[in-house]
């Protein structure tokens, strides 16, 4: 499901049809920027003074 | 701490979360993602400073193709936060902390139920942008509907 504004209103689409190319699917599996990304945004978070009231 | 992080699940945020915005585009998401969180579809993330909610992510499971994901259907930051760095925030603005929560829970959850992917569909090229320089994400187009999807690999 994705969120969308289409024609004047915010509405849902399905994605479970969407074709995603075997190009995209590679290059995002073999993203070597993600692992990175990810290692920096978990520490970041544990840095954060922020309560975790959940 | 003056930043708290708290959980809107299984519950209709409207009220409280509709406030933010007078923006009629985005109160339209704010409606969707409300009404898609009391069906239990979405959990709402919102961040607060001083319990005035400052931002919030709604998160739901999806499948793109037939990869499992986690979809982050709407981010939201509230108009007097954006483009503040907050140092309690380890010296980010409030949307890119959130995603760096995603991020984090996004693996933490894979480590429990198989999924590949966190995605999400922009808003407008300026978040477009934002979300391929600072966090790295990969676009794909999707021409027949016209929708700009970015996925990372977690």
């Amino acid at each position: 499901m994705a969120y969308i504004y289409k024609n004047g209103k915010a509405t849902t689409v399905q994605t479970s049809d969407v074709k995603i190319p075997k190009r995209i699917v590679t290059k995002v599996d073999l993203n070597r920027d993600s692992k990175e990304i990810i290692d920096m945004a978990i520490k970041s978070v544990k840095k954060a003074k922020v309560k975790y009231a959940f | 701490m003056p930043f708290e992080l708290k959980k809107f699940s299984s519950t209709n945020p409207i009220s409280k979360l509709i406030k933010l915005t007078q923006d009629d585009r985005q109160k339209q998401f704010v409606k969707l993602l409300s009404k898609s969180c009391q069906k239990g579809d979405t959990v709402i993330y919102y961040l607060t400073l001083n319990n005035d909610i400052c931002g919030f992510v709604g998160l739901s499971a999806s499948k793109i193709d037939t990869i499992p994901c986690i979809n982050i259907d709407y981010i939201y930051v509230a108009e007097s936060y954006r483009k503040i760095v907050y140092n309690d925030l380890d010296n980010k603005k409030i949307s890119e902390y959130i995603m760096s929560f995603c991020l984090s829970l996004s693996t933490d959850l894979k480590n429990s139920i198989g999924f590949r992917w966190l995605v999400l569909t922009p808003d407008n090229t300026e978040l477009e942008k934002f979300y391929i320089e600072s966090f790295k994400f990969i676009k794909y187009k999707a021409l027949k509907e016209k929708i700009t999807y970015l996925f990372i690999a977690i």
